[in-house]
Formats: C-alpha cells, sequence, structure tokens
C-alpha cells in the first residue's frame, strides 16, 4: 500500500438496536434521542450517541458514554417509539484512518467507497472477507469505523492486517 | 529465423537469458518468451494433443493454440502457459509438454499411426469391449497418453489479492481505438478504468508500421498512456485481462503483478482479482486473424501473417529466412512489405482472390516477388515446413522452397466478451465474420472488435464513442487532439476450404480437430453447431475456438449445405483465457477458506485443553481431554458421568437467539410455533416447535416471556439465520399489518448451560443474593438479575435431563463470567463438558436434535404430535395434515437397545424385521443419533422405526453392511435415563 | 391444494418473486425481474406491497 493507514485496536463500545414501532417515522425516533443531525450518522447533545441507519426503520445506537444500565435510559427515552434490544456484547468497532483507509477497505467491500460516493455521514451494511460488517465514515473525524461481530474478531483482525501489508 | 541487426522494440541494452527445454539462450528485455525463441531459431515447441504432432508458434497474441509450455519449475510450475504472452525475464525457464521422451523424440506420436481410429467421437465408439477393461487397461493408458500439461501437485505458495474498482467508463483493450477513447473520456473528468493484457500500451500499434499523426504508432501510444497515468480520475490496469463479464454491469479482471519478474518479493501478491462495477464499458479488444484450412498447415513455419509482422516489428525476429504470403485479405499484402523492409526473402504471394488491386503491388513487384492471384496453397510439406504446394489460377501444382507461410484468413472480431451474458452475436456478411448482436448492458464495441479495421476508424470510434458516453453522463468531452491515421482498405473475400489437399489439414489446433472431422460429424448426423463442438471438440480447449471458431462454422455450413449466418454459432463462456483458481479464491484457503467463528470462552477453553469441532462456522469444544486418558471415549464418558453425578458446565452460546418485541409479538409467535405460546406467562420459558409451510418441522428452541410484549427465542445452532429470515418472512410479507420488531442477539448473550445436581449450590455461590430456590426459579422459569453491572439471566432449563440453568450475560463479560463460575464451583468438582458429552446426555434423554431434525420428519414421527395445537392456526397446520404426513406406517421414534452387552449401533444404519433379506422392500427406517452411554453401560440409539410405538420390546435387525456389520437390537421407549423426568424439576 | 404445494408457473419472461436481503437491511423485497435476461424492472419492500398480491 502506498499511502499510510491506521488500524486501531478494536474498541467495546454500548450498542443497542432500535426498531421504529409500526407507523413511526425516522423524524420521531430521533427528536427523541434528541438528534439534530439527518437520518444517518449524527452526533447530539449529550447523550453523545450515533444513529446509523441499518434498514428502514432499523438504527444501531453507539456511544462510549453509556452512563448506567445501559439501554434502559435510552428504552424509556423512545418509550412507545421503538423496540429497543442491547447489542453492546455483539460489536467490537474498529477504526481505520489515513488517507490509504478507503482503498484498504475498498479491498474487501462492494459498495463504491470514493467520497463522492460514500461521504462523510454515510453507512452501509455489508461484507467483507464473508464477514458481516456495518461500516460508515463518522462524522467530526476523518477515515472510517467497522463493526463487527465479536465473534469474527480474530479472522477479521487477519484480513485488515493483511490488507495493510 | 534470427534476430534482426537493428528495429523492434526489445531494449538491446539489457540482454537477458533463458532456458527451454534445459537450452540456455540469450534474448532481451521487452520479448517474450515466444520471439526469443524466434529470434533463437527454435521452430518446435510443442505436441499436439491428441496426435503428438510437431508444432510451432502459430500466432503472436494470447489466441496461441500451439506455443502451450510449463513455465518456472518446483511449487511455482504453471503448465498451459502461452509462450506468446509469457514476458520473458532473466532466468526464466521453461519446458514443453505433452510429449516424451523429449520434444524432438515423442514417443507417443505413434498415435499418428492409429489417427482413423482417432478420428472425431472415437471414445464413443471404441475401449468399449470387455467392460472390465476399461478401469483396469484403457483409462490408465488414456490418461498417461492425453492431457496437456502437469500440475506440480504442491501447495501454491503465492498469496494473492482482490480489490473492488467502480467507474463511469471501462475500455477494455489500450489499443488505439481504447486509448482515443480513454483520453477522451479522462480528459472530460470521468471517472476512467483501461486495462490491457500487455505490458506496453498501443495493441496493434506495436506490431505495425502504420503511423499517427507523421510518428510510429507506438510512439502515440506511449504518449497517450503517459498523459493516462498523470490523471488521478484514470486508472491504467497493465497485465491485466478482462475475463469475464456479469449480472449487474460487473466485470472480472486479473492483474498480473509479478509473473514477470525473476523473484516474487515476499508477500508481495502475485495476481490481484478485479471486480469492477461500470456504468459503461467499451470493448476495444480488436481482432483475431484467421488461419486457413489446407494440408500440413499446423507444421512449424506456418505462422499468422499478422504474428509474422509482430515478430519482425515488434521483436526484431525474423520466423524464417525464405517466406511464402498466402492470403485473403489485404493485410497479408502488410506482412509481405514487413518482410521486405526486414530483409527477409519473400519467394511469393499466394493472393487467392481473382484481382486483389493493392497499393503496396508496385513495390513488391520491383522486390522480385512472384505473384500469384486466383492461387492456393493446397500442402504445406516438411516435419519443420520446408515447401508449399501450390494450386494456380489453372489447376496448375507447382511447388515453392520455403521455410516461412504467413497466412492471412481475414479478421474476426474479438467480440467472446460480449456473449457472455447469452446474446450469439450476427453474421456480417461485409467482413465474412460474427459480431456483436446484443451487447451486454452499458457496453458498445469499438474499432476492429466492432468490425471496423482500419486504423482511422478506430481512433475516431473510440473518441466518438467516449464523447458520448460523457455527455449521457452530463460532461462535456473537449475536441480530441489530432490523430491522423491512414484509413486503410481491409478487404476480405473467404477462403473457407482450399479444396483437395493431401495431408491432414487442421481447423483447431488444439484439439487437432480436421476438416474431416467436421464432415464426419456432419454426416454422423451432428448438425447442429453445439453438437459439433461437443462430438469434435472443437473450440473446447483452452484458447476456446479462437482460431477455428469460424473455420469450423464454415466447414459445416458448407456440410449442410446452409449458409453461415443460419449454421449459427456457440457462445463463449467466462473465463475469456485462462484464470488460476488461486486468484479466484484470494485470501480464502487454508484456515481461512471461510470465517471462523468463536464462542465467548474460546480462550478459556483453549487454556484448558478444548479439543474444538466445527458446527456451521462455529468452533465449538466438543471435549476437553485430560493428561492421561486414553482416548476421547474416556474423556466423554467422565464428562457425562461428572454432569450427572454433581455439575458440569457447557458453552452454549452458539445457539440462534432472537429478540420479538412489540404489541403483537405474542400474536406473531402463535402462527410461528406449532405450539401456544400467546399464553406463555411472564418469566417462564417454554419449549417451542417451528414447522415449515409444508407440515416438516424446520426447527426447535424455547421461548421465553420477560413482558407482556417483549419475548426471548432460541433456536438450533445450525437454523439460526435461517429462523431470522423466517421470522422476517412472517412480519415483513404474510403479516406486515402486525406490530412486531425482531432482531438477532445471538452474539450479544454468552451462555453456559450448569448442569447437575450440583449446579444449584454453584450457582448460588456466583449469585448469592439471587434466590434461586425451587419455589423462586421453577423449572421452565427465568429470572433476571445484574452481576458484575450487566445484565444476567438465568434460565432453569435442563438438555440433558439433569437439574439445570443456562447462564447468560452479554458476551462482553462471557470470558468472565465462565471463570467465574469454576471458582464458584471449585470445592463442587465442577467439570467442563463439550459437544460431544452434551449429545450423548440428550440421546439418553431421547431429546430430537438435528439428525432428527432432518427435514423430513413430522411432529408426529418425533412423538410430538401432541405439541400440536388444535386452538390456533400456524405455519403447516394445514399441510402437516397431508395423508402421507399422518400415515401410521410413517418411521417414528423409537429407542433401541443393541441385544449384545457390547456392541454399539452406528447412525445410519437401516432397519429390517427378524430374517428378513436386505432389500428396500423389508426396510421398515433408520438410526438417527447413536452413543455409548457411560449411565447404561451400552450402546443405545435413537431411530425413526415402521409403527415404533407399538412395537417396544420386539427384537429388530440393524443392518450396517458397508462399516461394523449387522446387530440385533430391542426396541424400546425412545428414553434411557429418568423416564419420569423428575430430576430436572427438583 | 394439489396446485398449491407442487406446481409452479414456469415464466419466459417478467415475474415477480421475493427476494431477502440477508446480508444488508435484512428486509424481504418484492422484485420484478425478466427470467430471459435477468433484467430487474423493479424492487420494493414486500413491507409495502398491496395485501392483495398473490404470494409466491
Amino acid at each position: 500500500m502506498a499511502d499510510t493507514v491506521t488500524i486501531s485496536e478494536p474498541r467495546s463500545l454500548a450498542v443497542a438496536t432500535i426498531m421504529a414501532r409500526k407507523g413511526v417515522n425516522e423524524a420521531a425516533i430521533e427528536a427523541a434521542v434528541r438528534l439534530a443531525a439527518p437520518s444517518q450518522v449524527g452526533r447530539s447533545a449529550p447523550p453523545a450517541l450515533a444513529l446509523i441507519a441499518t434498514g428502514p426503520g432499523v438504527w444501531l445506537a453507539l456511544t462510549d458514554e453509556p452512563g448506567e444500565a445501559w439501554p434502559d435510559p435510552l428504552e424509556a427515552q423512545l418509550g412507545d417509539l421503538a423496540a429497543v434490544s442491547d447489542q453492546s456484547g455483539s460489536y467490537l468497532v474498529w477504526r481505520i484512518a489515513g488517507p490509504g483507509a478507503g482503498a484498504l477497505l475498498q479491498k474487501g467491500v462492494a459498495i463504491d467507497l470514493h467520497p463522492d460516493a460514500f461521504g462523510t455521514g454515510a453507512s452501509a451494511v455489508t461484507v467483507i472477507a464473508h464477514m458481516g460488517v456495518i461500516l460508515w465514515r463518522p462524522e467530526g473525524a476523518e477515515g472510517f469505523e467497522v463493526a463487527a461481530f465479536r465473534s469474527y474478531a480474530r479472522d477479521f483482525e487477519h484480513w485488515l492486517r493483511a490488507q495493510a501489508l | 529465423m534470427s534476430r534482426l541487426a537493428q528495429g523492434g522494440l526489445i531494449d538491446r541494452n539489457a540482454p537477458l537469458t533463458f532456458r527451454f527445454d534445459g537450452r540456455t539462450m540469450p534474448g532481451f528485455a521487452g520479448d517474450t518468451l515466444a520471439s526469443a525463441l524466434v529470434a533463437n531459431g527454435v521452430g518446435l515447441v510443442g505436441r499436439s494433443f491428441k496426435y503428438h504432432r510437431p508444432r510451432g508458434i502459430l500466432t503472436a497474441g494470447s489466441e496461441e493454440p500451439n506455443a502451450l509450455v510449463t513455465l518456472r519449475a518446483g511449487a511455482k510450475a504453471e503448465p498451459n502457459t502461452r509462450a506468446t504472452t509469457a514476458q520473458l525475464f532473466d532466468g526464466l525457464e521453461a519446458t514443453s509438454q505433452n510429449r516424451w521422451p523429449s520434444l524432438n523424440l515423442d514417443l507417443l506420436s505413434v498415435n499418428q499411426l492409429a489417427a482413423p481410429l482417432l478420428a472425431a467421437g472415437f471414445y464413443y465408439k471404441t475401449f468399449m469391449w470387455p467392460a472390465a477393461f476399461w478401469e483396469r487397461v484403457y483409462e490408465p493408458i488414456i490418461r498417461r497418453a492425453a492431457g496437456l500439461g502437469a500440475l506440480s501437485g504442491l501447495p501454491d505458495p503465492d498469496v494473492y489479492d482482490r480489490d473492488h474498482a467502480f467507474c463511469d467508463l471501462l475500455v477494455i483493450g489500450a489499443g488505439p481505438a481504447g486509448l482515443a477513447a480513454a483520453l477522451t473520456a479522462g480528459r472530460a473528468g470521468l471517472r476512467v478504468v483501461i486495462a490491457d493484457e500487455d505490458w506496453l500500451p498501443g495493441g496493434r500499434l506495436l506490431s505495425d508500421r502504420r503511423l499517427i499523426n507523421e510518428a510510429p504508432g507506438h510512439i502515440w501510444a506511449k504518449a497517450a498512456a503517459d498523459e493516462l497515468a498523470s490523471l488521478a480520475n484514470v486508472r491504467w490496469l497493465t497485465r491485466t485481462s478482462v475475463f469475464g463479464v456479469y449480472d449487474g454491469r460487473e466485470y472480472g479482471a486479473v492483474e498480473r503483478l509479478t509473473d514477470h519478474l525473476p523473484n516474487t518479493p515476499a508477500r508481495q501478491p502475485r495476481q490481484r482479482l478485479w471486480k469492477i462495477v461500470a456504468k459503461h464499458a467499451l470493448l476495444a479488444t480488436g481482432a483475431i486473424e484467421r488461419p486457413l484450412v489446407f494440408g500440413g498447415n499446423d507444421r512449424p513455419g506456418v505462422m499468422t501473417a499478422s504474428a509474422v509482422s509482430t515478430y519482425l516489428n515488434r521483436f526484431a525476429a525474423a520466423p524464417g529466412r525464405r517466406a511464402v504470403v498466402f492470403t485473403t485479405s489485404d493485410s497479408g499484402w502488410d506482412t509481405a512489405d514487413d518482410l521486405i523492409e526486414a530483409g527477409v526473402e519473400l519467394a511469393a504471394i499466394v493472393d487467392a482472390r481473382d484481382a486483389p488491386m493493392n497499393a503496396r503491388e508496385p513495390r513488391i513487384r520491383a522486390a522480385g516477388v512472384r505473384i500469384l492471384t486466383g492461387a492456393v496453397v493446397a500442402d504445406a510439406q516438411g516435419r519443420q515446413l520446408k515447401s508449399v504446394d501450390v494450386r494456380d489460377r489453372d489447376g496448375r501444382s507447382l511447388s515453392i522452397a520455403c521455410d516461412l507461410l504467413a497466412v492471412s484468413g481475414g479478421w474476426s472480431p474479438t467480440i467472446g466478451l460480449a456473449s457472455h451474458l447469452g446474446a450469439r452475436p450476427v453474421w456480417s456478411e461485409t467482413i465474412a465474420s460474427f459480431v456483436i448482436h446484443q451487447p451486454p448492458p452499458g457496453m458498445t464495441a469499438i474499432g476492429a472488435a466492432a468490425g471496423r479495421f482500419s486504423l482511422a476508424k478506430a481512433l475516431a470510434d473510440g473518441a466518438s464513442e467516449a464523447a458520448r458516453i460523457a455527455s449521457e453522463l452530463g460532461r462535456t468531452a473537449t475536441p480530441a487532439s489530432p490523430m491522423h491515421a491512414y484509413d486503410e482498405p481491409v478487404a476480405v473475400r473467404p477462403l473457407w476450404h482450399v479444396g483437395a489437399h493431401k495431408t491432414k489439414a487442421f481447423v483447431d489446433f488444439q484439439n487437432d480437430v480436421t476438416d474431416t472431422d467436421v464432415a464426419l460429424a456432419a454426416g454422423e448426423g451432428f448438425t447442429s453447431v453445439e453438437h459439433l463442438k461437443r462430438y469434435t471438440t472443437l473450440g473446447m480447449a483452452t484458447d476456446q475456438g479462437k482460431t477455428s471458431q469460424l473455420n469450423g462454422l464454415a466447414l459445416l455450413a458448407k456440410a449442410t449445405g446452409k449458409p453461415i449466418d443460419q449454421a449459427g454459432t456457440i457462445l463463449a463462456r467466462p473465463p475469456h483465457a485462462p484464470v488460476a483458481i488461486g486468484v479466484l479464491a484470494g485470501h480464502h484457503r487454508d484456515e481461512h477458506f471461510r470465517p471462523a467463528r468463536r464462542t465467548p470462552s474460546h480462550d478459556w477453553a483453549v487454556e484448558n485443553g478444548a479439543s474444538f469441532v466445527d458446527a456451521g462456522q462455529w468452533k465449538r469444544a466438543q471435549w476437553f481431554a485430560r493428561p492421561g486418558e486414553r482416548d476421547w471415549l474416556e474423556t466423554v464418558n467422565r464428562e457425562v458421568n461428572a454432569v450427572r453425578a454433581g455439575v458440569g458446565v457447557c458453552d452454549v452460546s452458539t445457539l440462534g437467539k432472537i429478540d420479538v418485541h412489540g404489541p403483537d409479538a405474542a400474536t406473531l409467535l402463535d402462527r410461528l410455533y406449532a405450539n401456544q405460546i400467546s399464553t406463555l406467562a411472564v418469566g417462564k420459558v417454554r419449549y417451542g416447535l417451528m414447522l415449515r409451510e409444508d407440515g416438516l418441522v424446520m426447527d426447535d428452541g424455547t421461548v421465553s416471556r420477560l413482558s407482556e410484549t417483549r419475548f426471548f427465542v432460541t433456536t438450533t445452532t445450525v437454523n439460526a439465520a435461517k429462523v431470522m429470515q423466517h421470522i422476517d418472512f412472517a412480519r415483513q410479507v404474510l403479516w406486515p399489518a402486525l406490530d412486531v420488531q425482531a432482531c438477532s442477539v445471538t452474539e450479544q448473550w454468552a451462555t453456559f448451560a450448569v448442569a447437575g445436581p450440583k449446579s444449584r449450590v454453584l450457582l448460588q455461590n456466583l449469585t448469592p443474593d439471587l434466590d434461586l430456590t425451587n419455589e423462586a426459579l421453577p423449572f421452565m422459569g427465568v429470572v433476571q438479575h445484574r452481576w458484575r453491572g450487566v445484565r444476567m439471566r438465568i434460565f432453569r432449563v435442563s438438555f440433558c435431563g439433569e437439574l439445570a440453568y443456562e447462564v447468560s450475560v452479554p458476551a462482553t463479560l462471557g470470558d468472565g463470567l465462565v471463570r467465574a463460575v469454576f471458582e464458584a464451583g471449585a470445592d463442587l468438582g465442577v467439570t467442563a463438558y463439550g459437544t460431544e458429552a452434551l449429545g450423548v446426555m440428550r440421546v439418553e434423554k431421547g431429546h430430537p436434535a438435528g439428525a432428527e431434525l432432518n427435514g423430513q420428519t413430522t411432529a408426529g414421527d418425533l412423538g410430538l404430535g401432541g405439541l400440536l395445537s388444535r386452538k390456533k392456526d400456524y405455519i403447516g397446520r394445514v399441510l402437516a395434515g397431508r395423508p402421507g404426513l399422518t400415515d401410521p406406517d410413517r418411521p417414528t421414534l423409537v429407542g433401541l437397545r443393541p441385544v449384545a452387552q457390547g456392541a454399539r449401533i452406528r447412525a445410519g444404519a437401516h432397519l429390517l424385521p427378524l430374517g428378513a433379506q436386505p432389500a428396500a422392500a423389508n426396510d421398515q427406517g433408520y438410526v438417527t443419533s447413536a452413543a455409548y452411554s457411560p449411565t447404561l453401560g451400552r450402546g443405545i440409539a435413537l431411530a425413526l422405526l415402521q409403527r415404533g410405538p407399538a412395537r417396544h420390546g420386539e427384537r429388530i435387525i440393524v443392518h450396517d453392511p458397508v462399516r461394523a456389520g449387522d446387530v440385533e437390537a430391542e426396541v424400546c421407549a425412545p428414553v434411557f435415563v429418568d423416564p419420569q423426568g423428575g430430576r430436572a424439576r427438583g | 391444494m394439489f396446485d398449491y404445494v407442487y406446481l409452479r408457473d414456469n415464466l419466459a419472461g417478467l415475474m415477480r418473486e421475493h427476494w431477502y436481503h440477508a446480508q444488508g437491511c435484512r428486509n424481504w423485497l418484492v422484485v420484478t425481474r425478466d427470467t430471459r435476461t435477468h433484467e430487474i424492472f423493479d424492487a420494493a419492500l414486500a413491507k409495502n406491497a398491496a395485501a392483495s398480491e398473490p404470494k409466491l
């Protein structure tokens, strides 16, 4: 790889799946979690929570400041608007940064990651080397974040490190 | 044959040496293996597939059918490499193929004597009698005699890479048309990918002496390539073959990164697979020159005319000393001119056309070349070419001495890629060849690939098509800089067969198919082009008929009396040229063939000596051997005994887990499960049985109710994804009006079974604040707790039949939990157990698992008919009532005990009544699961037996002819330990 | 019942069928595809399709 890439150690975050109840629209969900930003990825006023769309009416919420008893407060906030499931155990998150980050990930991803096609705030649920991943360009930081199942951690790390050579 | 003193695009300042068949020879940087062999006067490069005829180099491109060599030695040896495209490097080693003991003396060429027996389709008519000889005699001999090169048999030591590209325009081919297109599109700001299989840009500009803007074409090509390389929006893929076209405007290509280097740097990938998605594609792949069909047309020394020009002009290598040109088109005259320019003696031009008019004629005549029009070469003579027999316009024969025959039968546009999605090309009378009819979506052919052969047209096509694409995408193309070239004539009069000839005339060189084979096939009724292909094997070799298909079709048309455009044509299929399997596999080989999923306790299990088994993608601990244990059976018996007498712990995190939430969650679950779910109270757990729509059992698991609207569902490990998909189908397709949400939480929870009479004590040690008495947490109940700051759930369920629990925490703390459990049970002799012991215990209890839920069994077959609710509708209810699924004679679940104490029953064995002949008519069922039960001290099994429940006590035969032999067994109830089920409920 | 269980139309032309985006959004789609050319003419979320559409 000509361009440099930094690959972080995988992190555990507080994560939850939010699934809108029937007839509830996106705006109502976002308002309930006090988000200012549009639907895909957004950083809100406290609690600092990223909301990533993973399908119609479905989001992954991530935060590294969960407070007590995650995701109970989030669930209380949402009330009858959505179903909430804790997913903090399910995912590990890697940050891939540097000028070569996009090129590295493009080797495994069959979606166009060019900045014009996948800009800041864009997200996708896709597959890398037969492992399901969720990847996004976070607001306010360069590079990408990639979430993969904890059970794939060793094999996903292996793929990442092999590409960086 | 020799190296010309000047000219060519080789680097005479960079000499190299290489070895072919053990002989060391010189070459230059810029040579191919073929051009270096030509320069060294090597005429014989291989032996043909069937007849072992001596063969030389026919072409200068990737369509080469003859010059197939094994490149490199050892583990990196690659058979069937075309010498014409192998870039020469210092120290290159190549060996010829398909000959023994040597190329010059090939004893297997004795096949030629048997030629009449080896005609097309011979293997359908021979080697059939006596029948026993096929396996022992004929097949081994044929295997040794047949085949091209051989694999090394060693693991591939190279690393392969993969990448994805997305573009507005993919230009396939960097000849004049492709370069003009890429320049226009690149300058207009489009995202462009341009790929060429060669290492130099220019395509045919490297082979002929045509001018662009009054300078040699290859100079224009280099300038174009340099400009493209400087554009950030253009990706230039050199040494890259686009091998396939796929749905969704996706193209497959292979980039060769190190095949031209003497040594691959460590960890550097050898080749890279590209998956390219292109809104538009331009097929600028040029055209392939056709050989002509005449006697001896496969002799070393016969070459296509454009190949002769390539060796002369690009590589400064003369393929002979005295040449004859045999042509049916104007391009043969270009080669004649090139020969004269290079100083090679040109004895004659034989043009099959009656009155060809060519601008080069005065110069050629002035050089003293004999010009014969309306004439053909009937036979080429010599083991290596030494003369040709010409038949002139009056039918007279004359012999002309020569060691090189340059043949030009016209040009076929290279359109294989365009038929990969199934559209057949159509005949063009003007160019006497096939052109694209329905290209894949987004693809257009330009230049020679579209049948527009002149250089001026190629350049104009490229520029205009790229400009059209740019404007379709909303960009403006700046007017192209001047590209002046001559719009040369390319008239051709097709000559599909020369008429009478004395020696063998070949159509497909690689598979040794002759003109008589084609006639034979037609005569035997194989008159469809698809039958011709398969019966004669024409077009089925590694070159996919690039130099043979059209000639074969023309002969078929003649034999069947049809015009060519009605004879049809065959489709090309990916890969367009051979692709190494290693590059398709890429990262996925050996242990990384597919990803492995590891449970939260994996590292702990490794520390504790676990042996692992694959359960789908998961690695599960199978058993935990202790030092001194003789074999796995001793280990597993110990684990089973430890659970039933004390307490054991098993990681069951791999089972599927699904949250089902919402006001209508209970309603949905009632419709998915055969038994009643909505009546489940909060804090309770129930066994759930799911049927497929056709009434057969799909999966089983548990359902827990955590609140009015929150349910937690478990599935078997292997069906986790299938059940999730099924629930989504029900929610979204069948009943979208229901307000219910579901998502997978398989990865969220680490779950451990804590099982055995001492399990309650252990858990009480682990969670002293939690009331775990039978009253507080009864059988089939669930409680929630907080442990080390996270949510913990304890389910009281039992798969093994003992007092047992399943304890879950978020997977982040799974490792911490299992270690804490072992600490809490340290004084209780807590024992780790794996899937094997788990399996033994569930067989002892008669619980159905994967072997019984095999997609062929109903609830009734498994003794679960009582679970089917009569109070509600659910998926599978109606079709489960079909007569075939309620037939009382269906094999139904029973237990089996071998009569003899030490005897063993194996799963898969079939069941026969005592004294019955082993025949399908007497087959009454089969064994689904079997185990050695340390609890009982004997082997046991579960089986499906016709009318099983009515036959307890009866003795039957367990028939196992392929493995251990028959065993007599007694039929019994399918439960061997604690039939009343009291142990789990205490 | 026999027809429903065992017989399927084998269309040469436009066909409506169910697809499941297993590796993405986990939604079922109703896709209209030409079986001869694989060209996709329409794709819509199944949960939004009218309840009266025939289910395959």
